[in-house]
């Protein structure tokens, strides 16, 4: 877990990085998880983060970037091992253990990690939210959608547009 | 208040890819009017594996409308469509479904048809397929061997030139079709399974030549011999009862020969190694 930390913690070998968040938290992480965003590994690879430099990320907060952080540091070692063709099953096991538990949030922390996955070019992350929401919609009515994702109740306007819209697609709901 | 309305349309398009289904895709667009035509510009069309099934008979009326509703603005990545086991298409549908692939599709087409279990009179025309220039990899795959199954005929013209590889099975072909497709048809061609093919007509020696071919998997009834000229070949499986002539094919250390039952569904029972004695 990635907490605020003051930037001289790095108490290994491992390269540690810093990363600001918009409201000026600093981040210390190890090189490797950061790295699994493709949009830091080329700052990271010119040699930047290290010292007190930091590297200001403006558009994530630190609510999310810290959950971001926890993402990457369980996922680096696999990601080290290529992709972890040589994982045991357990250690793969464990990361979907992870990965379930870690989407089981609120909303709209899912929405927000999903832009910073998708600013920062975490892959995985992104498939990962994205698939949770997927499955929050699947198998769902509209209705039962609607109602889901928190969409306020339609106007009779709305609900006339839907109503002629639903003998349209009919073949989506049979 | 909808906060998944905050994202942009990118990221909202890739929650509907995860769903792999379009139908299920296709009801969002009843949120509002800006998830109206989100669900049409996906990078694939995917209908019938997942999500709960229609009944099948309202199973063709549901792909017919979905291509048709589809963005075809711009290439398709991938075409998947898969059939329901219990149900019935006739060549001419089948035909426009490929017809609608080959146009679209730069990618993956993937289409599993149900077994044809009886000799239905609009399935004595063939199903047609048609030059699919943008496809790399094409399955074609009907649910187990019928001999009420149609030819499947590929349509002259433009040649496969992206098509690296292409998996039939259960199907029926003109052997004469199949040379030529692979033959001169597929520059590109690297990987063909070809199972539980049978010929139209009479058995007779079949000759594959092909310079980019790498791996073939070829259980095709009713063929004598098969004569190979493929310099990349590395990989081989024949049924037992083939004879394979090989013409040309260096890099090929040994033969797989396996016998197709032909009954059974997955259809290898036992297996031998021969090695080349070239």
């Amino acid at each position: 877990m990635a907490a605020p930390e003051s930037g001289d913690g790095n108490n290994g070998a491992a390269r540690m990085v810093t990363l600001i968040s918009s409201d000026n938290t600093r981040f210390e992480v190890e090189a490797a998880a950061a790295s699994l965003s493709q949009t830091l590994q080329l700052t990271i690879l010119d040699g930047g983060g290290g010292g007190g430099d930091g590297i200001p990320l403006p558009n994530v907060d630190s609510a999310t970037l810290s959950k971001v952080l926890e993402y990457c540091i369980k996922h680096a070692p696999a990601a080290a091992n290529g992709g972890a063709p040589n994982a045991t099953a357990v250690d793969r096991a464990e990361l979907e253990r992870f990965d379930n538990e870690f989407v089981n949030i609120d909303q709209s922390v899912l929405y927000s990690l999903i832009m910073a996955a998708h600013n920062l070019e975490i892959e995985g992350l992104q498939s990962l939210v994205a698939k949770k929401v997927a499955d929050m919609i699947k198998g769902k009515s509209p209705m039962e959608i609607r109602r889901t994702l928190g969409f306020p109740d339609p106007t009779p306007e709305e609900q006339a547009e839907m109503n002629a819209h639903m003998l349209e697609y009919g073949w989506a709901y049979e | 208040m909808d906060r998944i309305s905050s994202l942009p349309d990118e990221l909202l398009r890739r929650i509907l890819v995860s769903l792999h289904s379009t139908r299920a895709a296709a009801r969002t667009s009843l949120l509002s009017r800006r998830w109206r035509h989100l669900w049409t510009d996906l990078p694939e069309i995917v209908l019938g594996s997942d999500d709960a099934a229609p009944q099948p008979a309202l199973f063709i009326d549901l792909v017919d409308a979905a291509l048709a509703a589809s963005s075809t603005t711009r290439p398709l990545p991938r075409l998947e469509i898969v059939m329901p086991s219990s149900s019935y298409i006739s060549s001419g549908i089948a035909s426009s479904w490929l017809r609608f692939a080959a146009q679209h599709v730069a990618g993956t087409i993937d289409i599993r048809l149900p077994a044809q279990d009886q000799p239905y009179l609009d399935n004595i025309s063939p199903v047609e397929l048609p030059a699919c220039d943008r496809a790399t990899s094409i399955t074609i795959v009907y649910g187990r061997w019928w001999r009420w199954h149609p030819c499947l005929y590929p349509l002259p013209g433009k040649s496969f030139a992206a098509l690296t590889r292409l998996t039939l099975h259960h199907t029926r072909m003109e052997a004469w079709d199949l040379e030529t497709l692979v033959s001169s048809r597929c520059p590109r061609l690297q990987i063909l399974e070809l199972r539980s093919i049978s010929f139209a007509f009479a058995r007779r020696p079949l000759s594959l030549r092909s310079g980019s071919l790498v791996s073939l998997f070829f259980y095709v009834r009713g063929t004598l011999r098969l004569d190979i000229d493929a310099p990349r070949l590395e990989e081989l499986e024949v049924s037992c009862d083939v004879e394979t002539h090989i013409i040309s094919a260096p890099k090929l250390t040994e033969v797989k020969r396996r016998r197709e039952d032909s009954l059974a569904l997955n259809c290898i029972t036992s297996a031998s190694l021969i090695k080349l004695t070239n």
